[in-house]
């Protein structure tokens, strides 16, 4: 892309365009002022407030076209002060360029965990009935069969069928992760959107307030993985155990 | 006849889990998507047992549990708080406004069972 040069600029500055025809502003106002001269020696009232009307439309015509600190880098040497709006405006620039498509990345992950999960959990839920009607036959089979060999084939039948069972349990234990990992993205996914939606003010933030920014992320956690995490700690899965009160 | 469970939480994919692992070991499980939802189920239906989670949307689990203990029907139905949450604070909150057990998720569907069939009324 090809940057204009200031003084490109400095002349759209200077100049309107009306269809085909750019005229020079300072033309265009000074014909405007002595249109209206001649109203009010004329008396004519009406056409005077159309005259002011176009001066204000041209005033705005000329507010809208771009400046050369909208566009061009501040200037080496340039004051801060002078340069800070700019970057304010770049700030909530980058924010809303970049923060939306994080977004949806995220929110676009959780969805497809998700549906991942119901998938596998639908599948489970079939394999799980299969494993029922394997132990339903096998138990008609042994209360039928007499002859050692069939015993043999049934006992070993038998051991397929728990260790289908066995498996079954730790996938049903497994799938949960995916739950588990959705609710930390959606935590982040959250946070990001908060972010984006404060970046704009955060010009003169402090040391305090990230902390408080962080404190308040912290607080929305469930989980003692994330509360290691966001302290860069190790965690190391626990086994999960039950409690009665 | 079977026991019923009521299972509150707002993640399908974990109501499908605990409803698999409850109806293998032979109960029927109805399901409720927050607490708001689960007082709706309730509604003089016959439950032998509720299994809540506590972070969720309108209703938390906690709000639940107490709205539960006021409830004459069902001011002794056990309820199981199970959660990803591990705070020591919450497990108290929970202790204090009822609750039964609190298992940590993610949990062995046995360990699950096991709490059922020890506390199912």
């Amino acid at each position: 892309m090809s940057r204009r040069s200031g003084g490109d600029l400095g002349r759209s500055q200077r100049t309107i365009r009306l269809g085909p025809l750019e005229l020079r502003s300072e033309l265009v106002l000074l014909l405007l002022c002595a249109f209206a001269i001649a109203l009010i020696w004329q008396h004519q009232w009406l056409g005077l407030v159309a005259c002011a009307l176009s001066a204000l439309v041209i005033g705005q015509l000329l507010q809208k076209q771009p400046t050369s600190s909208d566009i061009a880098s501040p200037e080496p040497g340039a004051s801060p002060d002078a340069a800070a709006p700019a970057s304010q405006d770049g700030i909530s620039l980058m924010a809303g360029a970049v923060v939306p498509v994080w977004s949806r990345q995220l929110a676009a992950i959780q969805a497809s965990v998700q549906s991942g999960t119901v998938e596998l959990l639908g599948s489970f839920s079939s394999v799980m009935g299969l494993q029922d009607q394997l132990s339903t036959q096998i138990q008609l089979l042994s209360a039928q069969s007499h002859n050692p060999e069939s015993l043999q084939q049934l006992s070993l039948l038998t051991q397929i069928g728990a260790e289908m069972q066995t498996q079954c349990e730790n996938a049903l234990h497994g799938l949960q992760f995916g739950d588990r990992m959705s609710q930390m993205v959606e935590v982040l996914h959250q946070d990001t959107e908060r972010f984006a939606r404060h970046l704009p003010q955060m010009a003169q933030a402090k040391a305090a307030d990230a902390q408080a920014w962080l404190a308040a992320l912290e607080a929305t956690y469930t989980t003692d993985e994330q509360r290691l995490y966001h302290h860069g700690q190790a965690f190391t899965p626990q086994q999960s155990k039950v409690e009665y009160f | 006849m079977s026991k019923t469970i009521l299972v509150v939480d707002d993640s399908g994919s974990f109501r499908t889990v605990v409803k698999l692992a409850l109806q293998k070991a032979g109960y029927s499980v109805v399901e409720a998507v927050d607490g708001q939802d689960a007082i709706g189920k309730l509604d003089g239906a016959k439950i032998n047992l509720i299994v809540c989670d506590v972070n969720m949307p309108n209703m938390d689990g906690l709000t639940f549990l107490k709205h539960v203990k006021t409830l004459a029907a069902y001011k002794f139905t056990p309820v199981i708080m199970l959660t990803t949450e591990s705070q020591e604070a919450k497990k108290a909150e929970g202790r204090a406004a009822g609750a039964k057990a609190w298992i940590t998720k993610p949990f062995q569907p046995s360990q699950l069972v096991d709490a059922v069939n020890r506390l199912c009324v």
